[in-house]
Order: structure tokens, then C-alpha cells, then sequence
């Protein structure tokens, strides 16, 4: 039952002989690994891409298309004007954990994601992106001030309450995708002994029906969430200081 | 002490298939009334019908699996691996109970919107997987530490370990009560905006996994308070664990009630005036980060209980 425990991975510490011991230190090398394959995985389905847009009336080439504009309408119906940048990184941030997510429908590969550092530092990502973008659009005395509003008391529950988004973006990626793998592995450690029970169970098919359900269909909703959300924290940094809620 | 180590195993079975059996009795009637009111579409609803039963059937299958695995520990039954047996039906047993009955209130909502628009029943089908997905977050939280406390089962020794262990699982059970409320009363409204305004589909749709998101972020601030009640592990007291557990637990009731009622109204209005969504939305999650903030005080509470208490 050792793939249960949430909390313990293969870790390696490269810096060890420079004097670094401490756990913060520890790469987690199978967390690396499987990052690298979803990064090659996405270099394939970039340059893909790339190539088909040249064909314009191909199949790829409206898939791709389409799936561009998905993004472009989410940008432009979030903030009522399209900003090229915002959807680089909505995009981005959806590609990478939907590649993460789907990767356990490789047999030998797990998700990324199951790791609770990978999922933070998202969270980290989007939470400090969306905070550039609220001092760049209204300069740092006006961010400051954000945080003494109405009074200085709201100073405390403001932090409060940004850290608290850090915390749900990251703990519900890792919630949700940790719960598959443990549902998975189980049902894998229920059929594993003899090559008959092996059979038997696979030929169930509810290692696929567990796939489609955990790898595909919660790695979608799941990506899609995250995605979403910090594009609203990043319009709602943006535009909360204008306080009109008029149309 | 076997009688109520064996006890728990039924009581973690028994829960949720009361509950599930009476959502599955819900589902049923109202596809009934549903193809009773129009009854040319019931291919469409028998359908709808039968995924909503398979989806709300999880609870009852996650709590089995949970069942065997204490069942196959039974070697170790003392008064302290009973505490953490029960720590371990808490987790899994109050949201399997309640989310048997709360998801089957939405879809009750979507079966009677598909007999109005039978021939929207893709978009039905959307709806329906959106909205349930969530509906079952909190018993997949509650199964994960269900899974955890059972990992710890073996190595626990002391009445302390196993009060850590029941409060971990206490907290995450009693946690999911509230924002479970919420997120039916949420999916209510959205799944009855087929029936009501069929051009309003689009916004509703990326409101429900916006809103559904923000008030399922209350189970996953339980759960962080449970994961750190789980990883501590020097302590000399036991009962501060119990008192940090009904202090997250309970901080989350009513928040994730008044969460799930803030969503639903505001999908209400933009069910009946799609083009103010942005405006709406806006509100509407800005009001939801607000309420957070209160379950965030109870969860600073539980863990400085917790760290300050054990060490």
C-alpha cells in the first residue's frame, strides 16, 4: 500500500554534496519525468498544429482553429475586450494540465498532477500572474490601497482571503486527480495475483471505464476549472478598482 | 470491541445506501411524471434517467470498497484502531448519506425541464454530467481520506493516534454537510434553466463550473485542515484533535449553505436575462470569495488548535 500515501514520493537530492539536506531540496524524480513526457507530448501537438493552419480547409486545421476560438471567446466574454496575452496564458495553463490529467491513459505513466508541488506551483503561477496584472493596470500605490479598503482593519481578511485562493486552485486540482489514482491504483491491486483474476478483471472493463472517467472526462472539467478560475482572478484584478457594475 | 469495530464496517454501508435509496427512489418518480407529461420523449428521459442513477450509485460503490478494506483489517481490532474505524465511517458515511439524497433534487429539476425541451437533450446531457460531477467531489474527498486513515490503521497505538485519526475523519465528514446543501441547491437552479429560458444554455453552462468550483473549494479547505490533522504527529493530547475537527467542520455549515444560495440566485436572474452574465457573474463570485473567508478564519482556528495543542 505504499502508492497510498499521498505525501511520499522517489526523491532525490542533487545538491546534497553542496550541503543542502533539507527536504525542500528533494526533487521528486518521477513528478520530473512525467513532466518532460507531457512537455514533449505538447511540443508534438504544438508543432501539429503549426503545420496544419497552412491547410486551412483540412480537418486538423478546423479542429485546431476551432479549438483557438474557445479560448478567444472565454478572453473576450471575461473581459469584454480580447487581450492576446491573457489568452496565451489561459491556453497555456488549460493545454498543460489537460496533457498532465490524460497522461495515465498511457499504461507505465502517471499524472503529474498527483503531486501536490506540481498543482501549487500552478496555483503560485496564477495567483502572482493575475497580481502583476492588477499593479500593471493601476499602478503600485493604487494595489496598495486595494488592501486598506474600506478601512485598515480589511488588511488581515484581505490577505487572508488571496491566500485562500491559492490554496483551493491548488488542493482541487490535487484533490480530484490524487482521488482518481487512488481509485485506480486500488482497483489495480484487487485484480493483481494470479494471471486468471488478472483476466477476469481487466476483461471487465472497468479499468477503462475508470479511465474515461478520471483520466479524460474529471482531467477535462478539472483543467477547464482551473483555467477559468484564474482568468477571473485576473479580471477581477484587473477591473475591480473601476467598481462600475453598470453594462 | 469487535461488536463495534463491525459496527462501523455496516454503519459505513448501511448510510450511504439509505441515502442513495432514497435518491434513487426520487430520480425514478420524477422520470416517471416526466414521460407521463410527455410521453413521446421517453427514449430522451429514460436515458437521462439511467446515467443520473449510474453517477448516484458511487457513493454506495466507494463505501463497499471502504467496507471490504476494514473488513480485511479486522486482525487488528483494538479500542484505538475502532476509533480510527470510525474516524474512517465519518469520512465516508455523512457525505455518501447526503449526497445520495442531494443529487437527486437536480436531477429531478433536469428531467422535468427535458419533457418541456425534449429535443434539447444533448444539452440536458451536459448539464446533467456537469452538475453531478461536482455533486460527487465531496464523496471522493471523503474516500480519499477514508483511504488514508485505513493506510494508518495498522500502525496506530494510542488512544491519542486514534483520536487524530477519528477527528481527521470527522472533519472532512461533518465539513462536506454544508457546502453538499449548497451545491444541490446550486444545481437546482441550473438544471432547471432548460425549461425555463433554452437561449440562456450557453452563460449557464460556464456559470455552473465557475460557481460549482468556488463552493466545492470549502470541502478542499477541509481537507487541507484533515491532511494536516493526518500528518502531525507529535502530539500529547488527543482531545484538541476532536475540538479542531467541529471547528472546521461546522465553520463550513452555514458558508457553504449561503454560498450555494448567493450562486443560485444569481443563475436564477441570468437564466431569465442571459445578457447581463457578465455583470452577474461577476457579483456573484466576488460575494462567493467573501464568504470564503469565514471558513478560512475556522480553518486558521482548527490548525492553530492542532499546532498549538500537540507540541
Amino acid at each position: 500500500m505504499h502508492s497510498l500515501n499521498l505525501f511520499e514520493h522517489n526523491a532525490s537530492t542533487p545538491l546534497a554534496q553542496f550541503g543542502f539536506n533539507h527536504p525542500f531540496f528533494a526533487v521528486h524524480t518521477a513528478t520530473v519525468v512525467y513532466t518532460w513526457v507531457v512537455l514533449l507530448f505538447l511540443l508534438v501537438f504544438a508543432v501539429i498544429g503549426r503545420i496544419s493552419l497552412h491547410y486551412p480547409n483540412s480537418i486538423p486545421g478546423f479542429t485546431y482553429r476551432k479549438f483557438i476560438r474557445i479560448f478567444t471567446n472565454m478572453v473576450h466574454q471575461a473581459l469584454d475586450v480580447f487581450e492576446y496575452r491573457y489568452y496565451t496564458f489561459i491556453a497555456t495553463l488549460f493545454m498543460f494540465i489537460l496533457f498532465c490529467n490524460c497522461l495515465i491513459i498511457i499504461p507505465g505513466l502517471e499524472e503529474p498532477t498527483k503531486d501536490l508541488n506540481t498543482t501549487f506551483a500552478l496555483a503560485l503561477i496564477a495567483f502572482f500572474y493575475a497580481q502583476r496584472e492588477g499593479i500593471h493596470a493601476h499602478g503600485i500605490k493604487e494595489y496598495i490601497k486595494e488592501y486598506f479598503k474600506p478601512f485598515f482593519i480589511m488588511f488581515p481578511l484581505e490577505i487572508l482571503s488571496k491566500v485562500a485562493t491559492i490554496i483551493s486552485l491548488s488542493f482541487r486540482l490535487f484533490g480530484n486527480i490524487s482521488g482518481g489514482a487512488i481509485i485506480t491504483t486500488l482497483w489495480h491491486n484487487a485484480i493483481k495475483g494470479s494471471l486468471i483474476k488478472h483476466l477476469i478483471g481487466s476483461l471487465f472493463g472497468i479499468n477503462l471505464v475508470l479511465m474515461l472517467f478520471f483520466g479524460i472526462f474529471e482531467g477535462f472539467i478539472q483543467a477547464f476549472v482551473f483555467s477559468v478560475l484564474s482568468l477571473t482572478y485576473i479580471t477581477m484584478a484587473v477591473q475591480h478598482q473601476e467598481g462600475d457594475l453598470s453594462l | 470491541m469487535k461488536m463495534a469495530y463491525y459496527a462501523s464496517i455496516s454503519l459505513s454501508i448501511v448510510l450511504p445506501i439509505l441515502g442513495v435509496g432514497i435518491g434513487q427512489g426520487i430520480i425514478n418518480r420524477s422520470a416517471l411524471a416526466a414521460i407521463a407529461r410527455q410521453p413521446s420523449a421517453h427514449k430522451v428521459i429514460s436515458r437521462l434517467m439511467i446515467i443520473a442513477l449510474s453517477l448516484n450509485e458511487t457513493a454506495v460503490l466507494l463505501s463497499l470498497l471502504l467496507g471490504i478494506l476494514l473488513f480485511k483489517a479486522q486482525a487488528a481490532i483494538s479500542t484505538v484502531s475502532t476509533l480510527a474505524a470510525y474516524g474512517a465511517l465519518a469520512a465516508i458515511a455523512l457525505p455518501g448519506f447526503l449526497v445520495g439524497i442531494a443529487a437527486a433534487f437536480p436531477t429531478k429539476w433536469l428531467l422535468s425541464a427535458t419533457a418541456r425541451q425534449p429535443f434539447l437533450s444533448a444539452q440536458a446531457t451536459t448539464l446533467l454530467l456537469i452538475t453531478q460531477t461536482f455533486l460527487q467531489t465531496p464523496l471522493v474527498f471523503g474516500f480519499v481520506m477514508g483511504m488514508l486513515i485505513w493506510g494508518q490503521l495498522s500502525d496506530t497505538s494510542t488512544i491519542t493516534e486514534g483520536l487524530r485519526l477519528l477527528s481527521a475523519g470527522l472533519t472532512i465528514g461533518i465539513g462536506s454537510i454544508g457546502p453538499t446543501v449548497g451545491l444541490s441547491l446550486f444545481a437546482i437552479q441550473a438544471c432547471s434553466a432548460l425549461g425555463i429560458n433554452k437561449t440562456s444554455y450557453n452563460q449557464v453552462r460556464v456559470f455552473a463550473l465557475l460557481s460549482q468550483a468556488l463552493i466545492e473549494a470549502q470541502i478542499i479547505i477541509t481537507l487541507v485542515a484533515s491532511l494536516f490533522m493526518l500528518t502531525t504527529t507529535t502530539s500529547t493530547h488527543g482531545l484538541p484533535f476532536l475540538a479542531a475537527a467541529f471547528t472546521m467542520g461546522v465553520s463550513t455549515l452555514g458558508t457553504g449553505i449561503s454560498s450555494g444560495r448567493t450562486a443560485a440566485q444569481a443563475c436564477e436572474q441570468i437564466i431569465q436575462k442571459p445578457e447581463v452574465y457578465t455583470v452577474l457573474s461577476r457579483l456573484s463570485l466576488g460575494t462567493q470569495t467573501l464568504i470564503e473567508t469565514c471558513v478560512i478564519y475556522g480553518l486558521a482556528t482548527a490548525l492553530f488548535i492542532v499546532y498549538y495543542c500537540t507540541t
